[in-house]
């Protein structure tokens, strides 16, 4: 089904105020809400300060009270909707990271002074997706060893596959990773909306969340609540449960 | 020669790469978006900016015309003084009227967009879409179009980065927060050594330029004269 939803504000002269969608080519890619980036018992960085522990504090809300109910409820429209679902994880694909670029690995295999290394190679079990928002059977996992899935990972041809034109992106980390598949996701030309309360930035990083937000909702595609998006996605298409179909192989 | 440069600046609870080694004659400038269009106060975005978004308008232009053009002159002149590549990003449209971009695109709507009056991507042969003519192109450097505000994301700039044995690369331009960040992030997380010279660089307004260049996701940021300092040392 075909509509218009709002999409940019009138900021500039290149701003699109308006943007006709196809809900039957709608997907979601959920970003590295992985236990070694989103889970405060398994994220390395232990803070030691009472400013860190503040700041861990927050994200810890932030990522239990907002990302992963919204990120729950996102899901819930799209399989309820049939659409596809994809999961991104980062990670090394070797235990040694040696796929990764070499500024990146030895950010990966260096440990901060009291914490695991900072990353999980893939099957360990800090590279498992939060069991809160996992995977269904038959969603696709496209595993990435860099910040942008479409640097790293072969995202773009299973969205062509899909004959996906219109994403909706959240996960974490705002700033690196959802911004970085975001952006590129938008500058290739898909629609992407970033749904703003179901990402998190890391502890301490609000600046840097922050600003992907306002440059992303200027130049590249629309900024939406969880509650904004789902209401305008439901006036579109009629909800139907579509026995034993999900999005993508 | 090789040689460490300064690399991430210190962040408390976080490990850093302080310094990193590289070779400094395998590194090229890639200039993004430096055209007539963009550039030039009376030409381009200009007329939209100045008659719509006056402080703008009045911001940007000034900014250009002090800080980052000269900036940007001034790094072309010391790659060229040192016989390393010069790259030209530049935006347009690949077919008149738009037939290249998929009509359900965003960057359709934008092409058809008739609220501002102003078209972003400017068909082939427009005189607007030409390289700002100060920075006189040379026949021996890359000239790239591309359709998106990275020339990762709809040229070959990778492969003929490789293929040149580029390991290094330089990025100024416009936007701050728009093709230099969008070209800046695809190139560090593609392992390059990727430095943003800010003040090389212009947005519409400081938040933006400061949404650009403050946080640095797998590249950084320096100063023209840190740049050519760092770098001077490294490319005899």
């Amino acid at each position: 089904m075909r509509g218009e939803i709002p999409w940019q504000k009138p900021d500039w002269p290149g701003a699109v105020p308006w943007l006709e969608i196809d809900s039957d080519c709608l997907g979601i890619v959920v970003v590295d809400v992985q236990l070694s980036c989103a889970h405060p018992e398994h994220t390395p960085g232990r803070p030691r300060t009472d400013e860190q522990r503040e700041l861990f504090e927050a994200w810890t809300r932030r990522i239990e009270e907002l990302l992963i109910p919204n990120t729950q409820r996102l899901l819930s429209w799209f399989r309820e909707n049939g659409r596809p679902v994809i999961f991104t994880c980062v990670g090394s694909l070797l235990p040694d990271a040696q796929d990764q670029h070499p500024k990146r690995r030895l950010s990966w295999l260096r440990p901060s002074p009291d914490a695991p290394p900072y990353r999980s190679p893939v099957g360990s079990p800090g590279y498992a997706i939060r069991p809160e928002i996992a995977p269904l059977p038959g969603e696709l996992v496209i595993d990435k060893n860099a910040s942008g899935a479409f640097n790293s990972s072969p995202i773009d041809f299973h969205l062509q596959a899909l004959g996906l034109r219109t994403l909706v992106v959240c996960g974490v980390s705002t700033f690196a990773c959802v911004d970085g598949t975001a952006r590129d996701a938008a500058d290739r030309g898909y629609n992407v909306v970033l749904v703003e309360d179901a990402c998190a930035g890391s502890a301490g990083s609000e600046a840097a969340h922050d600003a992907t937000l306002y440059t992303f909702g200027k130049y590249l595609g629309a900024v939406k609540t969880t509650s904004q998006l789902l209401s305008e996605l439901d006036a579109l298409v009629q909800p139907r449960a579509l026995a034993g179909r999900s999005g993508g192989d | 020669m090789r040689g460490s440069v300064p690399w991430q600046r210190p962040r408390a609870g976080r490990y850093v790469i302080s310094e990193w080694e590289i070779e400094g004659r395998a590194t090229a400038l890639l200039l993004v978006d430096l055209q007539i269009a963009n550039v030039d106060s009376e030409r381009g975005v200009g007329p939209a900016l100045w008659s719509r978004y006056h402080r703008l308008a009045s911001y940007y232009y000034d900014r250009l015309r002090y800080q980052a053009l000269p900036a940007a002159l001034a790094l072309e002149a010391f790659f060229r003084q040192h016989d390393l590549p010069v790259i030209h990003a530049c935006s347009g449209l690949a077919l008149a009227e738009g037939r290249d971009l998929a009509p359900w695109s965003w960057r359709a709507a934008q092409a058809r967009q008739p609220w501002s009056g102003v078209p972003l991507l400017l068909p082939p042969g427009s005189a607007e879409r030409q390289i700002w003519p100060e920075l006189e192109p040379r026949p021996d450097e890359l000239v790239l179009d591309k359709q998106t505000l990275s020339p990762f994301n709809s040229t070959a700039i990778d492969q003929y980065l490789r293929n040149m044995a580029v390991e290094n690369l330089v990025i100024a331009g416009v936007l701050s927060n728009g093709a230099v960040e969008t070209t800046a992030r695809n190139a560090g997380d593609r392992g390059f050594n990727t430095i943003v010279v800010e003040d090389a660089c212009a947005a519409f307004s400081t938040e933006d330029h400061r949404a650009g260049t403050a946080f640095g996701s797998w590249y950084v940021v320096k100063s023209k004269d840190e740049l050519l300092e760092q770098l001077g040392p490294l490319v005899a």
